[in-house]
């Protein structure tokens, strides 16, 4: 059986569009982009390092911007970020047809490049969005408020503007305790850093006081006779509710 | 009593309340404050029962001094009672804000001492969350009708939105129900809502900074089935409420019985039905081109209850149909029963460049089920063989589970929030 090619990065955004200049200028037809720590994960590969290089992902992200649209970027990033296996061989696809047709290129619904990417963009944008609001923050002892989650995407980046904007004068932080990551905001700026779950926290003396006041609004707000587990399901489902502060059913 | 034990007495009356949306304002943060009302609306939890809680429902008061046999928080009845400092209310707020809990605040209260004193505490409450806290979350206020015309001003400049309920559907209801109030009195506030945000629009024009005044506009909500009034004169109240006083929203509640007084309609249940009814012709209204008095009439003031509003105009004016759905206009499509508003924008855009066919209808998110008895396609009909309404009416009924299917189409488009309500404050 003939072996096919694929590309290595080192998991960075900057990685996957310098493995984007390497398949235009090498001339290689790529069957999948992954990160660096995927290798030998499937025998049928042959597999193909690519260096990340400012150069070269410069040159793409300015091709992208430029022959096809901002929307574009953004569109890919957020993909890269949905941490599919596919997603980096579904943004090749997407660029290739994009550089072709341009700045409509997400108007061609029938193009199968630009619906699979739309259908994980879509995903992500989701969990983003139902994040905004499943986020729980608790204040330590320090002052910061400090809040855990477990999504499936990797999206701590997409939500932070947001929370600028929304608690701009406290300092705190966002924890993807799966994946070990957390935005740090100082009341000025915002930076992601590596971080393990912390053990043992100190909570602010009054922050019992008003997650016991939270769990009781939310208990005092459900109307009995109307209860409805299934349909709270399907909007919030059970895998987002362990980092809840109110338990229901 | 300590804070949580009011929060809850305080939250539990307020639940019962319909309006949950938060969007439709966008209030970007001020340099150094809390907050920005986003125009999408965030869920931050949903309820057991598969509410999206939104919003910091709350009494301020449920110690009323008025008695409308409606309310549980009637001063007649016997049930614990808690007030909120404005102290309370505020720190609630902004620290469920800061922990993410909630985009605001929805406040409202039962009459304390006076509709004015009432609202001078609102008031109270509302200039300190934005002035002192900084505060640019979400704010609905419930007016007090009575209080005095400078105090509803002051307020409605730190509010987003700003609601009266107009309770009952008739003066007459109000006498017998409602003692204490007056339709007149409800109207005024809403009248001079309708003025200030018309004069703070034109004044936008001319000055930048002109304060807000409720950018996201006034609604209302008046209870069904709690007094005789027919859904014709409901509905041509709510029409008038629309055109004449610009309201957002007109919220609809099923009467739920909460005494055995001898004024109330004894029922068991609340009546949903007619209430999810209600909603659909509201909507008739207000995206489809509709007015109260094509939909119902003095010799016809209730709707079938078994059959949606659109199906029984539909029903009764049969000799408009069938429409050809490759030739009639986006008006015309909008009134056959099954085709909404995006599959009658579909179909006029996909005539352009091809015939639309029966399995395209479908694709389009027309409900055949109901549409076919109404259109031709290409000179075809689908339906039976008879245009008899009759016969029509009985196959429509035949084929839906009663209400069901109604209120599931309802629970999209409508929110998902079917109140009902026992204790309304003002
Ligand atoms: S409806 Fe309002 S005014 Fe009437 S008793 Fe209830 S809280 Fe008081």
């Amino acid at each position: 059986m003939e072996s096919k090619l694929a590309y290595l990065y080192d998991g960075s955004f900057e990685g996957i569009l310098t493995a984007i200049y390497h398949a235009y200028y090498d001339e290689d037809d790529p069957v999948a982009i992954l990160p660096d720590w995927e290798e030998g994960s499937n025998f049928l590969y042959t597999y193909k390092k690519i260096e990340t290089d400012p150069n070269k992902w410069g040159k793409v992200y300015e091709a992208v911007v430029n022959k096809i649209s901002h929307s574009a970027i953004k569109r890919i990033f957020n993909v890269y970020l949905s941490e599919y296996d596919d997603s980096g061989i579904i943004i090749l696809r997407y660029l290739k047809s994009g550089f072709k047709i341009g700045s409509k290129i997400d108007d061609y619904q029938t193009n199968s490049a630009v619906r699979d990417l739309e259908e994980i963009y879509h995903k992500v944008r989701i969990e983003v969005h139902r994040f905004l609001g499943l986020a729980r923050f608790k204040q330590l002892q320090n002052g910061i408020f400090y809040c855990q989650i477990e999504p499936d995407h990797n999206i701590i980046a997409l939500m932070a503007p947001h929370f600028v904007s929304r608690i701009p004068s406290e300092r705190w932080i966002i924890h993807d305790i799966s994946r070990g990551v957390a935005v740090f905001y100082d009341t000025r700026e915002w930076t992601i850093r590596f971080i393990d779950k912390p053990e043992g926290i100190v909570l602010n003396e009054n922050e019992e006081s008003y997650q016991d006041m939270w769990r009781e609004y939310y208990k005092s707000a459900t109307i009995q006779s109307r209860r409805n587990i299934r349909q709270k399901k399907s909007y919030m489902p059970v895998r987002y509710w362990k980092n809840l502060i109110e338990k229901g059913d | 009593m300590d804070a949580i034990s009011k929060l809850k007495i305080l939250s539990d009356a307020a639940k019962y309340d319909v309006s949950c949306s938060s969007s439709g304002s966008t209030r970007s943060n001020k340099k150094g404050g809390l907050g920005n009302a986003s125009e999408a609306g965030i869920c931050h939890s949903w309820t057991d029962d598969g509410r999206c809680i939104s919003l910091l429902k709350i009494l301020m008061s449920n110690s009323c001094i008025y008695d409308c046999v409606y309310c549980v928080s009637r001063i007649s009845n016997d049930l614990p009672r808690a007030t909120f400092t404005p102290d309370e209310i505020i720190d609630i707020t902004i620290n469920f804000y800061k922990r993410n809990y909630i985009e605001g605040l929805f406040l409202s209260s039962a009459v304390i001492k006076s509709p004015n004193k009432t609202m001078e505490r609102f008031l109270e409450i509302v200039r300190r969350l934005r002035e002192e806290e900084n505060f640019n979350g979400y704010i609905h206020l419930k007016a007090i009708p009575g209080a005095d015309r400078e105090v509803l001003d002051k307020v409605a400049v730190y509010v987003d939105r700003l609601s009266v309920n107009i309770e009952l559907p008739t003066d007459d209801g109000l006498k017998m129900l409602a003692p204490q109030k007056k339709q007149k009195d409800i109207l005024v506030p809403m009248t001079q809502i309708n003025e200030g945000i018309t004069r703070y629009r034109e004044e936008k024009r001319a000055f930048k900074h002109t304060p807000k005044y409720v950018p996201a506009g006034q609604t209302t909500q008046l209870i069904v089935g709690a007094t005789r009034d027919s859904d014709y004169r409901i509905l041509d109240l709510s029409e008038n409420l629309y055109k004449g006083y610009g309201l957002k929203r007109v919220y609809y509640s099923a009467f739920v019985p909460v005494s055995t007084n001898p004024l109330l309609p004894q029922i068991k249940t609340p009546p949903l039905l007619r209430e999810n009814r209600l909603y659909q012709a509201d909507w008739l209204l207000r995206f489809y081109g509709f007015e109260a008095n094509e939909l119902l009439s003095e010799g016809k003031p209730d709707f079938d209850l078994l059959l949606d509003p659109k199906c029984d105009w539909a029903l009764r004016n049969m000799h408009i149909f069938p429409l050809e759905i490759n030739k009639v206009d986006y008006e015309l499509l909008l009134r056959v029963p099954g085709i909404g508003v995006k599959s009658a924008r579909k179909i006029i855009s996909s005539r352009r460049f091809a015939k639309v066919r029966y399995e395209d209808l479908k694709k389009m998110g027309v409900a055949l089920k109901r549409a076919k008895y109404f259109i031709t396609i290409d000179g075809k009909h689908f339906g039976i063989s008879s245009m008899d309404q009759i016969k029509i009416r009985s196959s429509i009924i035949g084929s839906s589970p009663v209400g069901i299917e109604q209120l599931s189409i309802f629970d999209v488009m409508g929110g998902g929030d079917i109140g009902i309500k026992t204790g309304i404050s003002v």
